[in-house]
């Protein structure tokens, strides 16, 4: 069964309640957004990036086994 | 195998005397004829009547580290840098205190001036690091870089 871990951070994290996930059969980002915000609607009001395996994506990326998707509100650190 | 990466995290924040060891230890390295520095430090802005008291700090650590060693590279390829060190807070930094460290040393004033400027821009846009404005009465916000 293909496996992956979901890192959020930040705001995500605060809508998540939790900062680390494990989900499972989930093919693409866009099938994990889907899935997300479907469970947490308040997901789609706020700005973030996707990572996978700490790689920005653009679009959808496909989900290999184990991957770490991170979702990334606007940086601000500093 | 997995490069190891230089950390420029510190729990808490940058001590003053921290900084003041980081400039003598450079007297050993007489080639260098100058330094730059950007010292950060957490401002008590006012939103909405209540004002600022610290900022917490959390990083997707092992992303942000690659993310910086990339920064470094493209620095020194394109400035004539001896040596630069970076240091950033995680965790709890109080209104006043240093929560970032950027200090870049070459030969010459132009580029530790210009490198040193370069990078402070690049982690605040380019490093997965989030800054929680925390208020007096222990609500907070998420902080908002501006460009």
């Amino acid at each position: 069964m293909k496996e992956i871990t979901v890192l959020s951070f930040g705001a995500v994290a605060d809508i998540l309640g939790q900062s680390n996930l494990k989900l499972s059969n989930l093919s693409s980002t866009d099938e994990l957004m889907q899935q997300l915000e479907k469970e947490y609607p308040a997901l789609k009001n706020i700005p973030y990036a996707i990572a996978v395996n700490k790689q920005l994506v653009t679009g959808s990326a496909s989900l290999e086994h184990n991957a770490i998707v991170a979702l990334l509100p606007p940086f601000s650190g500093g | 195998m997995e490069k190891k990466l230089k950390n420029i995290f510190v729990r808490g924040p940058v001590a003053a005397a921290f900084i003041a060891d980081s400039i003598q230890k450079h007297s050993t390295q007489t080639g260098i004829g100058a330094h730059s520095i950007f010292l950060g430090q957490v401002r008590n802005d006012v939103v909405n009547g209540k004002t600022v008291t610290a900022i917490d700090y959390t990083t997707y650590e092992e992303m942000a580290l690659e993310q910086m060693h990339g920064i470094r590279e493209a620095i020194f390829e394109k400035y004539e840098l001896t040596c630069m060190h970076v240091y950033h807070s995680l965790g709890t930094v109080k209104a006043g205190e240093i929560s970032l460290f950027v200090f870049t040393s070459a030969k010459h004033r132009k580029p530790a001036i210009a490198a040193c400027e370069e990078v402070v821009e690049r982690i605040k846009k380019e490093l997965p690091v989030w800054g929680k404005e925390v208020f007096e009465d222990t609500t907070y916000q998420w902080k908002e870089n501006h460009p």
